[in-house]
């Protein structure tokens, strides 16, 4: 994962455990608590450790975690430094998963290493579809209901989420339904 | 041939502008339009733009030039630059543009987005990029001021250790060394500045008795190396190494254990002694004993016999209680002493009368040269101190009975405090047996016509430094012995008055 993706995990648990709590989260993953960055590409299990003292040190289920962190992203760090991509990506919640695909691709070019994940919408009334999700990387499946979430506050769209049964091929199938 | 539609072309190149061949604009790109919103059709291309590139002063001139690359620079709107190329048509000119920003910032004052470029133009790339780089250069700032912070704090934790550090390079050379690894091993600035490993080593092996391994072997067995030096003071120092990196530096590490292998050294000493002062009387016992159970003997002679095995019983229960005494001390230390304020004087005379009760014709002079001397002591172990020294008085002043007993105020340093002599007119010591006077199981009679443990004066040293105190011994032959004690006064002491006592 790249740095970026770190660096969010920190400045969540700085946000909710301070300094401190941020290095007691990196001695129990037993990386250094010197900081990432952003561009630079760290090993995929950093992040999970991380994950896992962050589970630990918050008393939260790696799940629950993974969905906050999904929320903050888009709250906060993609906010941070690519809101003009966001903004470009589309004016609803519907309309912006539909683009999702095509801001990966700008993305892809800043990282040029990043397996980037591969989504896909499917109708199935008025306010009401599935979200098809693809990844290489096993358990993130929690972080994108936290980023849907989050994107539902940021196009303020009420909305329901609900992870269906898989199919084959995808990581995970989500059905929304808009208030 | 590719023919564009207008909407084709309008999607391909949003920042497109066509001019006629007077130079007016007839149609412009949806993006342009959003970023110059007072281009209208019918105004004249150089009265809203300059050329930049290629020099020439009019769009006619332009028509000449469709091979190179043209940048225009608005008269408005913030002077924004376009870059692009220059299409000749039988209509005029088409101008193939897109604006040049360096940053998101830029783009946001211009009042375009990200979904004003193309897909295929890769300004808005060159954006996120130039963004994430900006985000990267903070990331990397903050982790610099990090690791700046965190190598402050360890360099005044290594500054503050007592014990060594020193980090050799892969190229050999000394990098750092902490106040204490110079100390320890007692080298000069001179000598560490720029220290190649190898002479390390080799002043190693000069400098240290006995030889010791090299380095090389430590790091490869992991062991410490024990180093002894003598010069400028005798130490034992602990060094123990690691590869530290990748390129192959290597950390020491050094630790004084001078203190350990010392205690380490007069434990077994102590063992040995004790076991052997003990095995003395216990031999006799059991040979007496055995004589007096294996065969008939005269009443007379048995009579000295079991007065022999008890006075070595005696002489064996003193000794154990001196030794449970000395273990106790030990154990002591200062916070654990039962301190209070008590008048020397006073502690010194219920010494003398319980002391000398038995020993009548003993002549006790006083000089007492304070009204009032009080010392913050533990009463139960002084007394039990000045018991241990009149009995030596005792033991070795067999003609000219007397003690002289001097109390004067004395300084030592800023600290005030009393000084107490006890002279004694006995058999004294040779400077030798001095020198000794202090060991534990130390005997300056070897005969054993004087009994005694030899931990008396060892004990009496530990109480005094237990009460912040010192002790010193002087003698000479046949001149008697003088114990000096300091000890320093309690704050709330009465200032020292000469008063002369003399009994």
């Amino acid at each position: 994962m790249y740095g970026l993706v770190n660096r969010a995990v920190e400045q969540l648990v700085e946000q909710h455990l301070g300094p401190t709590g941020w290095a007691r989260v990196c001695k129990q993953a037993g990386i250094a608590d010197d900081g990432f960055v952003a561009i630079s590409a760290y090993p995929d299990q950093m992040t999970y450790k991380l994950v896992g003292a962050v589970s630990q040190e918050m008393g939260m289920s790696p799940e629950q975690v993974l969905e906050a962190f999904g929320e903050y992203w888009i709250m906060y760090t993609a906010e941070e430094g690519y809101a003009d991509l966001l903004q470009t990506a589309g004016t609803s919640l519907r309309e912006f998963l539909g683009n999702l695909d095509q801001m990966h691709s700008r993305i892809e070019t800043v990282f040029a290493q990043m397996v980037a994940p591969v989504f896909s919408v499917e109708d199935e009334g008025p306010g009401r579809y599935v979200l098809l999700y693809q990844s290489q990387r096993e358990g993130l499946a929690p972080m994108v209901v936290g980023l849907v979430k989050g994107l539902a506050k940021r196009f303020d769209q009420p909305i329901a989420i609900e992870q269906l049964p898989s199919r084959a091929g995808f990581a995970g199938v989500f059905r929304i339904q808009e208030a | 041939m590719i023919h564009l539609t207008e909407a084709e072309l309008a999607q391909a190149f949003p920042f497109y502008l066509a001019l006629n061949p007077e130079g007016q604009i007839y149609k412009a790109g949806v993006s342009l339009c959003k970023a110059f919103p007072s281009l209208a059709a019918g105004q004249y291309f150089e009265d809203c733009f300059a050329i930049v590139r290629p020099k020439v002063a009019t769009v006619q001139e332009l028509a000449a030039q469709h091979d190179v690359a043209l940048v225009v620079q608005a008269r408005q709107q913030g002077a924004l630059r376009l870059r692009g190329n220059i299409l000749v048509r039988a209509e005029g000119l088409l101008l193939l543009l897109s604006p040049v920003l360096t940053s998101s910032e830029e783009m946001q004052a211009a009042g375009l987005g990200m979904g004003d470029f193309a897909f295929h133009d890769a300004s808005g790339d060159m954006l996120l990029m130039h963004r994430t780089n900006q985000m990267s250069l903070a990331d990397a700032n903050r982790l610099a001021s990090r690791l700046r912070n965190k190598s402050k704090q360890l360099d005044t934790v290594m500054r503050l250790s007592p014990d060594g550090l020193a980090y050799f390079g892969a190229d050999g050379v000394l990098n750092y060394a902490n106040p204490s690894f110079q100390r320890l091993l007692g080298l000069s600035t001179e000598q560490l500045d720029h220290l190649q490993r190898r002479d390390f080593e080799v002043w190693l092996q000069t400098a240290q008795v006995p030889a010791c391994p090299s380095l090389a072997q430590m790091l490869d067995t992991h062991l410490p190396l024990h180093l002894s030096f003598n010069v400028p003071y005798r130490r034992v120092i602990e060094l123990q190494g690691a590869t530290a990196d990748e390129e192959g530096g290597v950390v020491l590490y050094l630790r004084d254990i001078t203190a350990e292998v010392e205690a380490n050294r007069l434990k077994t000493e102590f063992l040995t002694m004790a076991a052997h002062e003990l095995r003395t009387p216990l031999a006799s016992i059991r040979g007496f004993s055995e004589l007096l159970v294996s065969r008939p003997v005269p009443a007379a002679m048995q009579q000295d016999m079991l007065a022999t095995i008890n006075r070595q019983s005696v002489n064996m229960t003193e000794l154990i209680e001196d030794l449970l005494s000395l273990s106790k001390l030990d154990e002591l230390t200062r916070d654990k002493l039962k301190l209070a304020n008590h008048d020397l004087r006073e502690l010194l005379e219920m010494a003398v009368s319980s002391s000398f009760a038995g020993a009548d014709d003993f002549l006790v002079t006083r000089d007492y040269q304070v009204e009032q001397c009080l010392v913050q002591v533990d009463r139960h172990v002084m007394l039990k101190l000045f018991s241990s020294l009149f009995s030596n008085v005792i033991k070795f002043s067999p003609e000219h009975k007397q003690v002289d007993l001097q109390l004067r105020p004395q300084m030592r340093g800023d600290a005030a405090g009393v000084l107490l002599s006890i002279r004694d007119h006995g058999i004294g010591m040779k400077p030798e047996q001095l020198e000794h006077a202090f060991e534990r199981f130390y005997r300056a009679d070897h005969s054993g016509h004087q009994p005694g443990t030899g931990l008396g004066l060892a004990m009496s040293k530990d109480i005094v430094r237990l009460h912040a105190g010192d002790i010193a011994l002087d003698s000479r032959p046949a001149a008697g012995v003088t114990v000096s004690i300091w000890l320093p006064q309690s704050s709330s002491a009465v200032s020292a008055c000469p008063t002369e006592h003399c009994y």
